[in-house]
């Protein structure tokens, strides 16, 4: 069996654990908030961008960035409605979904090709670099960072509305700070490791870890540590069995929230 | 018969601590209040006072103005027309307040939440208020259940829970929308208590509650209906014929559409 030691896997070991405790607190929230189909979106909301980044000169990084951003503030703007504090995510996200992904193929496949689609889409976590996984891990300290700072003001929005009231939190500005940090983390993730691998990092551990513990704290700490296993276990996979690295950790995100639907049934 | 006192009344109204004159915290004078996206408005021509260490009960029928009138006192809703003077801070509970109960959180921890709004961001709850929440639970009841998730809570134990996080929240006023509703008897004594032991402290207390058994309880007594004031009078002085006319029928095609004040009692 060959375990990620040699170069190229040990750097794309790191870059996928760096990953996982980037994604462990903002998969916890956004399933507690109700916004992980937004969630899902957001990394389509880059597509586009970062085919236009490329067609007009700019880095894709930077294009997928703003991407997530747009495509994050657009969820939320779409999604409050008039005089309430009521939220209608899913149907929002799921017009930017469509809206982004025709986009974005249009725009990909001029500027780059059915490669570069399949780049953006699939990522690929061998080909990560010192540089990415420098970035990677300053983004997981700065989402944990304002994970921490904003605990109590996340927690007393997601219990309700009158709940934020007595806390004197602002349910617009927690849900503004709470868009812009997935957002963020989406977008540093989506970048290196590709759409669909951030989606399944962000939801399978997170999906395990809240089924479970008293405190949302110790849930985003449990995501994180499933995060870490499934990686670790999609890479060694991958190492030896002919499969791309890529789907392997996919799969191993999702297998154990389907194994924990199963037990439940 | 009860009539509406347009002036605020305060020559029945109990004294607080024996004091001379009373220090109002809650006035009300013509007070209008309509929802956002609302034409029509939802409580109007509202008047009374209200002084330090008094409880005044709210009562009226679903959709009479109690919410209205307590959402107004909170600064939730903007008093369109009128005057609306709270001195000091308000504590609130809200009518039948969802919490959700997939979300992770013990009885402790909703009760520290009353100190969020004093704890600065970068700060830990202090001592002092994580010890406030642990008295406040013992005093509503819930001590031997403090580290349990509210989700696990029954429904009176989860209003006591958040009659705790007013506690901690501390301020000048207690604005509590139907807190005895739909809880067990032995919840509703332990609340009356617990709002007894705050009175006499000097809070006051604004109560939105359908118990008419329990009226000899409050200072005073706040009727409406449709959106407009029926009655503000000491609980002894309430006609028997204007509870039974504000809980026997609605008194609105519409809000706030009954004429003169006092046409609805002639009815």
């Amino acid at each position: 069996m060959t375990l990620p030691l040699d170069p190229t896997l040990r750097t794309a070991w790191l870059e996928l654990a760096a990953i996982a405790l980037l994604v462990a607190p903002v998969g916890v929230w956004a399933l507690h908030r109700r916004a992980l189909f937004a969630a899902e979106v957001i990394p389509h909301a880059m597509i586009p961008a970062a085919g236009a980044a490329v067609l007009l000169g700019f880095g894709v990084t930077f294009g997928g960035l703003v991407g997530a951003l747009v495509g994050a503030a657009s969820i939320a703007a779409l999604g409050r409605s008039g005089s309430t504090d009521d939220r209608d995510l899913d149907s929002a996200a799921t017009t930017v979904l469509g809206a982004a992904t025709g986009l974005g193929v249009i725009l990909v496949i001029q500027a780059s090709g059915t490669r570069g689609l399949e780049r953006l889409l699939f990522g690929d976590p061998l080909a990560a670099t010192t540089a990415s996984l420098l970035w990677t891990l300053a983004g997981a300290a700065a989402v944990g960072s304002l994970a921490m700072v904003g605990h109590r003001a996340l927690l007393a929005s997601t219990l309700g509305a009158d709940a934020a009231r007595a806390a004197g939190v602002s349910g617009v500005r927690v849900e503004t700070i709470a868009t812009i940090t997935l957002a963020v983390a989406v977008a540093l993730a989506a970048g290196s490791v590709g759409a669909v691998l951030t989606f399944a990092l962000v939801v399978g551990p997170a999906a395990v870890a809240t089924r479970g513990g008293h405190r949302v704290g110790a849930q985003i700490l449990a995501s994180a540590a499933i995060g870490l296993v499934v990686v670790t276990a999609g890479l060694v996979v991958s190492a030896n069995v002919d499969v791309p690295s890529g789907a392997a950790v996919a799969l191993a995100a999702g297998l154990p929230g389907l194994a924990a639907l199963a037990i439940r049934h | 018969m009860s009539s509406i006192n347009p002036q605020p009344t305060n020559s029945s109204a109990p004294s607080p601590a024996g004091s001379a004159a009373p220090e109002w915290t809650v006035v009300a004078k013509g007070v209008e209040v309509t929802y956002p996206g609302e034409a029509q408005p939802s409580l109007c021509g509202s008047t009374f006072s209200v002084a330090r260490g008094q409880s005044v009960a709210l009562l009226g029928a679903n959709g009479s103005g109690k919410s209205t009138l307590l959402k107004a006192i909170t600064g939730e809703l903007k008093v369109g027309a009128g005057e609306l003077t709270v001195t000091g801070k308000v504590a609130a509970v809200g009518q039948h307040e969802q919490l959700r109960r997939d979300i992770p959180i013990t009885a402790a921890e909703l009760a520290v939440m009353g100190a969020y709004h004093r704890t600065p961001l970068l700060r830990r709850i202090s001592k002092a208020d994580r010890a406030l929440a642990v008295e406040s639970l013992r005093r509503v009841g819930l001590a031997e259940v403090a580290g349990r998730p509210v989700a696990e809570l029954s429904g009176g134990q989860r209003q006591r829970a958040l009659l705790a996080r007013a506690l901690v929240h501390g301020g000048d006023v207690l604005a509590l929308d139907e807190p005895l509703s739909a809880i067990d008897p032995g919840s509703a004594q332990r609340i009356h208590e617990v709002l007894e032991e705050e009175k006499d402290g000097g809070r006051t207390l604004l109560v939105a509650t359908h118990d008419l058994s329990e009226l000899h309880r409050w200072d005073r007594v706040l009727v409406l209906g449709g959106g407009r004031q029926l009655a503000f009078d000491d609980p002894s002085a309430l006609d028997a014929e204007l509870l039974e006319q504000t809980y026997g029928h609605t008194h609105g095609h519409g809000p706030c559409d009954h004429g003169a004040p006092g046409d609805e009692l002639a009815r």
